[in-house]
């Protein structure tokens, strides 16, 4: 019963499969403004925190994206000094993408290192979410819009999108991802 | 013997033309200019126009008629340059064979015939010689064509051998279709001349060539625009002499569908409504349409079958209650004339056999029906019986404020389910809840009773499908929720009519 209530999102390992991805290193180190000698690099005492992504599949193949346990946002220890999420703000060829139709066709084309979405926090850090997994954009969650708080409080019903991808292949959907970490 | 037979043919000849002595004179004239073009002796009867009649039915007549006419006798072997031996009686025992070992109970039936290209172009030449070489008898009057000889002659034979009618609106189809591959390209030179009406689109298909553009019709018509003297020039005056007979193909024989309807129970789970197979592997051993389907295909002797109910249930959701409202169609039945006792044999034999599956009330329907199930399963309300478990368990407060709101009835906007998303538009649908009752079992673990709008997803409901379904039970209770077993209980649709015992 316990177990029950400290884990109460158990259940959902009964819908999907979970996954993990983070941006490669050397992707991250391109956006970050400071410039850093190699030399500098090997003297850091503190690995960069790799912001992961969950990858949930459901038996369809459609995946959820979205923020996992393990990123910066949701360290609890790192709380003070990440802040609360002030806002998500959405791609613009994701916003203005149109999913329509069964055959959903002109959909957009995600790929695992395509830009999403940015969150900022009070602070002032922001972090990029990407794709994750190569696909169609199927959804983005409007409800972050208004509503992005959402993300540390519940980061199930915080997910950022849901890809179809073109193949029933696990192991190419996944391809940029890892099975834990 | 012989004269009597050549008096039935002049009566014969006399009634149909209202013919004086000289126009017997003339028809034998015909007929002789007619036998020297080498034509089979059906043919001679129809271009001297004489009307379909006993005198075409069977070969001794008439070659006592050609006796009498003095014509020469034709060799057995050689094929008619008209209608390519297609007028030969054999066809007309081989479609009659085809039809009785099928053993169809239909009273009556229609016969559709379709002929090579070529005949219509050596019909059209032989229209042509008749032009010119013969004296007309009766002007105006169209003598019979090959393809209604064809029909005339099939018919007939079915009708004797059968004990069917000829029923032009028949839901019973005959259909006879002979090719000629000898002649296939004769009307080639109606596409290729100047000014030709006909347009063809040559294509590759699977890696074989396929042209369209030159159906019948489009010849017909085409052969109507071109001018007597070209026709002649490029084609002949006279069907043209040939080697090979035109083949029949294999008749085909097709008749409306039987429809019959009932409500199926499912009292077990992992039965899906019609057969699961993906990648060649059954996902479910059973499905309702099989359980249902196999007995009624094998009653009528169908083809196939096809089932079709007021909504679906998911495979791993049961289906109490009355049961839900079906009808399957059984294509192409050789038997339609069941009776109500042998249908409800299939209905006893399920419970006997102790089978998960059941039907109700299952009895032959008419077409119509057909659309009051299909349209019931958007507009009727069903009424379901779910296991749920909750996070934690729900304080008594917490239980009341939700069966408050239930009772009032709940309006859900629903996104489609993820589990569905790759199949279905992307769309978010309002639904309605009509009553919504949580009742408590032990622990975590809770009975809860729903009715709602068709079209709902009542898993959905229950866990929330990640906040995409809202309000959703979870929601409402303040934790996580989820849904271990689902029953639907009742299915409200007064169809089929209630039979009883």
């Amino acid at each position: 019963m316990s177990s029950q209530e400290a884990h109460p999102e158990r259940y959902l390992e009964r819908y999907f499969s979970q996954s993990y991805y983070a941006a490669p290193i050397a992707a991250k180190r391109k956006h970050t403004d400071d410039v850093q000698d190699e030399s500098e690099q090997s003297e850091d005492t503190e690995p960069i925190p790799r912001e992961w992504q969950y990858v949930r599949m459901a038996p369809n193949k459609l995946c959820v994206i979205g923020i996992a346990d393990e990123h910066p946002l949701l360290d609890r220890l790192k709380r003070a000094e990440i802040g609360q999420i002030a806002s998500v703000e959405y791609a613009d060829n994701v916003k203005g993408s149109v999913i329509k139709g069964k055959a959903k066709k002109n959909s957009l084309r995600i790929a695992p290192e395509t830009k999403l979405c940015t969150i900022t926090t009070t602070t002032g850090k922001s972090f990029v979410v990407r794709g994750a997994v190569r696909g169609l954009l199927m959804e983005w969650n409007t409800r972050l819009e208004t509503d992005p708080g959402l993300i540390q409080r519940d980061p199930s019903q915080g997910f950022l999108a849901i890809i179809k991808p073109p193949t029933d292949d696990d192991t190419k959907i996944l391809s940029a991802c890892t099975a834990s970490i | 013997m012989a004269s009597t037979e050549t008096s039935t043919f002049e009566d014969m000849v006399r009634s149909a033309h209202g013919a004086s002595d000289s126009n017997l004179d003339t028809i034998r004239a015909n007929a002789k200019k007619l036998a020297e073009t080498g034509i089979c002796n059906i043919c001679i009867l129809r271009l001297i126009d004489v009307p379909h009649g006993p005198v075409y039915l069977t070969q001794s007549p008439i070659s006592t008629i050609r006796s009498s006419l003095d014509l020469p006798i034709l060799s057995a072997t050689s094929t008619c340059p008209l209608c390519l031996g297609i007028l030969d009686h054999a066809h007309s025992f081989q479609v009659a064979e085809g039809y009785k070992a099928q053993t169809y109970d239909a009273d009556d039936l229609s016969v559709s015939i379709e002929l090579p290209k070529s005949i219509y172009v050596r019909e059209h030449a032989m229209s042509l010689f008749a032009k010119c070489s013969l004296t007309a008898v009766n002007s105006g009057h169209r003598y019979p064509d090959i393809k209604d000889t064809a029909k005339y002659l099939i018919s007939h034979q079915l009708v004797d051998s059968c004990s069917v009618q000829i029923n032009n609106d028949s839901e019973m189809r005959v259909e006879v279709s002979f090719s000629h591959d000898e002649s296939a390209n004769e009307h080639q030179f109606l596409i290729e001349r100047s000014g030709s009406s006909i347009r063809t689109k040559t294509f590759r298909k699977r890696g074989v060539m396929h042209t369209t553009g030159d159906s019948k019709d489009a010849v017909v018509a085409e052969l109507g625009r071109c001018p007597d003297d070209e026709f002649i020039a490029r084609f002949g005056n006279l069907p043209p002499a040939i080697a090979t007979a035109a083949v029949l193909d294999s008749p085909v024989f097709k008749r409306s569908s039987i429809y019959f309807g009932g409500r199926y129970l499912k009292l077990e789970r992992n039965i899906s409504q019609t057969p699961f197979i993906v990648e060649n592997k059954r996902v479910t051993e059973l499905s309702v349409a099989e359980v249902i389907g196999d007995p009624l295909k094998a009653l009528v002797r169908s083809d196939e079958y096809n089932l079709v109910g007021s909504g679906r249930e998911d495979a791993d959701v049961r289906m109490l209650g009355d049961g839900r409202p079906f009808y399957v169609e059984c294509m192409n039945p050789r038997t339609k004339k069941v009776l109500q006792m042998d249908v409800a044999k299939i209905e006893q034999q399920l419970v006997a056999a102790g089978s998960p599956v059941l039907v109700r009330h299952l009895q032959a329907i008419t077409t119509n029906d057909t659309a009051i199930i299909k349209e019931s399963s958007d507009s009727k309300t069903k009424l379901y019986c779910a296991l749920v478990w909750f996070a934690k368990p729900l304080s008594s407060e917490k239980l009341d404020e939700i069966n408050g709101r239930g009772k009032q009835g709940i309006v859900l906007q629903q996104k489609t389910p993820i589990r569905v998303l790759h199949r279905r538009a992307p769309l978010t649908r309002p639904k309605k809840l009509l009553a919504l009752e949580v009742i408590p079992l032990e622990g975590c673990f809770y009975k809860v009773r729903i009715e709602s709008e068709a079209g709902t997803y009542i898993k959905e409901f229950v866990h929330g499908d990640i906040g995409r379904t809202t309000p959703s039970l979870a929601e409402m209770a303040g934790v996580a929720a989820d849904i271990l077993e689902l029953d639907v209980e009742n299915v409200s649709l007064d169809f089929p009519p209630t039979l009883t015992s």
